[in-house]
């Protein structure tokens, strides 16, 4: 590898199996940020350094899985390639969950295995991948100077989600939208550009639920709400 | 943690269980949503 290494962020909630992916990883001189839930990657997505491949493994314990994870990733980040890990025989259907471009490694794999997938994938263009329109941000770098703030809707139910980002893009407004706190503070890290947070305070059925999702007793934004 | 990355951000909240009126240097929006909500809250980001 010439100049800095790329950076891969490995997610295991196995602490053994992600030690040991970013062990052969770094041995072979990437740099590794790794994170055991989706949802601690997603908050390490707006950190540096920027993460340019994602290597996840499909099952995650309770919160996001990895096809969940990279769909959310890569509207963080749409340059960034995929490679999930799988000790399952995934269907048809499942694997249609895959982005494309993405690539499946089989468990155990072997690390000579994990560094070809690795190298091959970090030497291909990144891919064009499609997000749904609804949830999709609006990128800021393209708007014209002088152009309105833009608003973060963090809401976790997919329909107000989509109903707020249309009701304020029909406003003029540049919208971004995220599905949960994690999600949303690694767009406010990326994007300075926002100026106005609107957020869901939750349910309070999940107000009660000590999971890290987002509400106001626990949501890594509005701690004091 | 939000006002942490960007101390002048402005926030709405919404909800269709608690109302947080109350919250200062916060707006709120219950649920169900109108239109002139969000046209309110643009009205708000536009004098801030």
């Amino acid at each position: 590898m010439v100049g800095a290494p790329s950076c891969i962020l490995v997610v295991d909630d196995l602490d053994d199996v992600r030690d040991t992916a970013v062990t052969v990883l770094e041995a072979a001189g990437y740099a590794v940020v790794a994170a055991g839930s989706g949802e601690a990657a997603l908050a390490l997505l707006g950190a540096q350094p920027e993460p340019h491949l994602l290597f996840t493994d499909v099952v995650l314990g309770s919160g996001l899985n990895g096809f969940e994870l990279a769909q959310r990733a890569v509207r963080l980040r749409p340059q960034l390639k995929i490679i999930y890990a799988t000790g399952y025989a995934w269907n048809l259907g499942e694997r249609h969950e895959a982005l494309p471009g993405s690539r499946m490694l089989q468990k155990p794999y072997r690390a000579v295995e994990l560094l070809r997938d690795v190298d091959a994938l970090l030497e291909q263009p990144a891919p064009a991948i499609a997000r749904p329109d609804h949830e999709a941000p609006l990128d800021a770098a393209r708007r014209p100077q002088g152009a309105p703030p833009a608003v973060l809707v963090v809401e976790d139910d997919r329909r107000s989600r989509a109903i707020a980002t249309e009701l304020f893009t029909g406003l003029g407004l540049a919208v971004f939208a995220a599905g949960d706190g994690y999600e949303a503070l690694a767009l406010l890290a990326k994007h300075p550009e926002i100026a106005v947070l609107f957020s869901d305070i939750g349910s309070p059925a999940s107000m009660a639920s000590s999971s890290p999702k987002w509400h106001a007793s626990s949501n890594p934004i509005c701690r004091s709400c | 943690m939000a006002r942490e990355l960007k101390p002048d951000l402005q926030i709405v909240l919404t909800s269709a269980y608690v109302d947080v009126t109350a919250v200062p240097g916060m707006t709120f929006i219950a649920k169900p949503w109108q239109t002139a909500d969000f046209s309110n809250v643009l009205g708000s980001i536009r004098r801030h």
